[in-house]
């Protein structure tokens, strides 16, 4: 993944598919650092174990998103942590010195999905919450990513 | 300048009045865009579509509209992948979607509206 935002949209993306109905994602911009908890299905340690390593699809695809994304933080001097509980949730910790990306883009097209979206932007000190309802309309998808754009902005200033 | 509680609030307050026009549309009637977002989905730029099928369908002021993202459709060469749902039409693949195409698709859809 070439930046911050796009490994996110590659992790919380599983929590939405593990049929999370509530995703907290908490950001330190300045660190390029991001947490993602879920109350999705969860993991068994074999299973996580299994995921980590790669190769081991439960949707269709080739399994290779969260080995990938770990590969990539870890190449860049960062790392990935998981801990996960069968029928609990997940909870996953990624460090990586990329860019930040387009952190907007990346939470707006999550609130498509059927969980509910709880997003937390760290950023020199300052604390930005936004909380978004599941299965968002093309105007609520917009609404969203100008709501964050507009926090990131005025942050800067 | 920070953004106060009070202004958040507002925006709130503006994003869940749109939750109630969702309501009034016929889900039967609805135009589904699936976009397919797997980890080969997202590298080829499916976000970018994604954000972009949004972005048009406000401007072009379409109702009852929804785009959904899910994941790998198992044909990774050819993403970015989008389906598009009509009602009483058999659903349509796009290959090789970037933000251009998905502009043109939803010009196709708002002409079809018509």
């Amino acid at each position: 993944m070439r930046d911050l935002s796009l490994a996110l949209l590659e992790l919380a993306s599983n929590s939405v598919d593990a049929g999370a109905k509530s995703l907290k994602i908490e950001i330190w911009l300045d660190e390029g650092r991001v947490t993602v908890s879920d109350d999705g299905a969860g993991m068994t340690d074999e299973q996580l174990s299994r995921a980590l390593a790669g190769g081991y699809g439960t949707k269709g695809g080739n399994g290779v998103g969260l080995s990938l994304t770990k590969l990539e933080a870890e190449k860049s001097g960062g790392e990935l942590k998981v801990t996960s509980k069968a029928s609990e949730g997940t909870f996953i910790a990624l460090k990586m010195n990329a860019p930040t990306g387009d952190i907007a883009q990346t939470v707006a097209t999550l609130t498509s999905s059927s969980a509910k979206v709880e997003l937390c932007l760290h950023r020199a000190g300052e604390t930005g919450k936004f909380s978004f309802e599941p299965d968002a309309l093309p105007k609520e998808i917009k609404a969203a990513r100008e709501q964050i754009n507009n926090f990131l902005r005025q942050n800067k200033e | 300048m920070k953004k106060s509680i009070e202004d958040i609030n507002a925006i709130r307050q503006a994003m869940q009045s749109t939750i109630i026009l969702r309501d009034n549309v016929d889900p039967e009637k609805e135009v589904h865009i699936i976009v397919y977002m797997g980890t080969c989905g997202i590298s080829a730029g499916a976000r970018e579509v994604f954000n972009a099928l949004v972005d048009e369908i406000e401007q072009k002021e379409l109702h009852g509209v929804r785009v959904t993202r899910t994941g790998c459709a198992g044909d990774c060469e050819d993403e970015p992948i989008v389906e598009v749902h009509v009602p009483g039409k058999d659903p349509e693949v796009f290959k090789h979607m970037d933000v251009n195409a998905a502009v043109k698709l939803i010009e196709q859809l708002a002409k079809l509206a018509k």
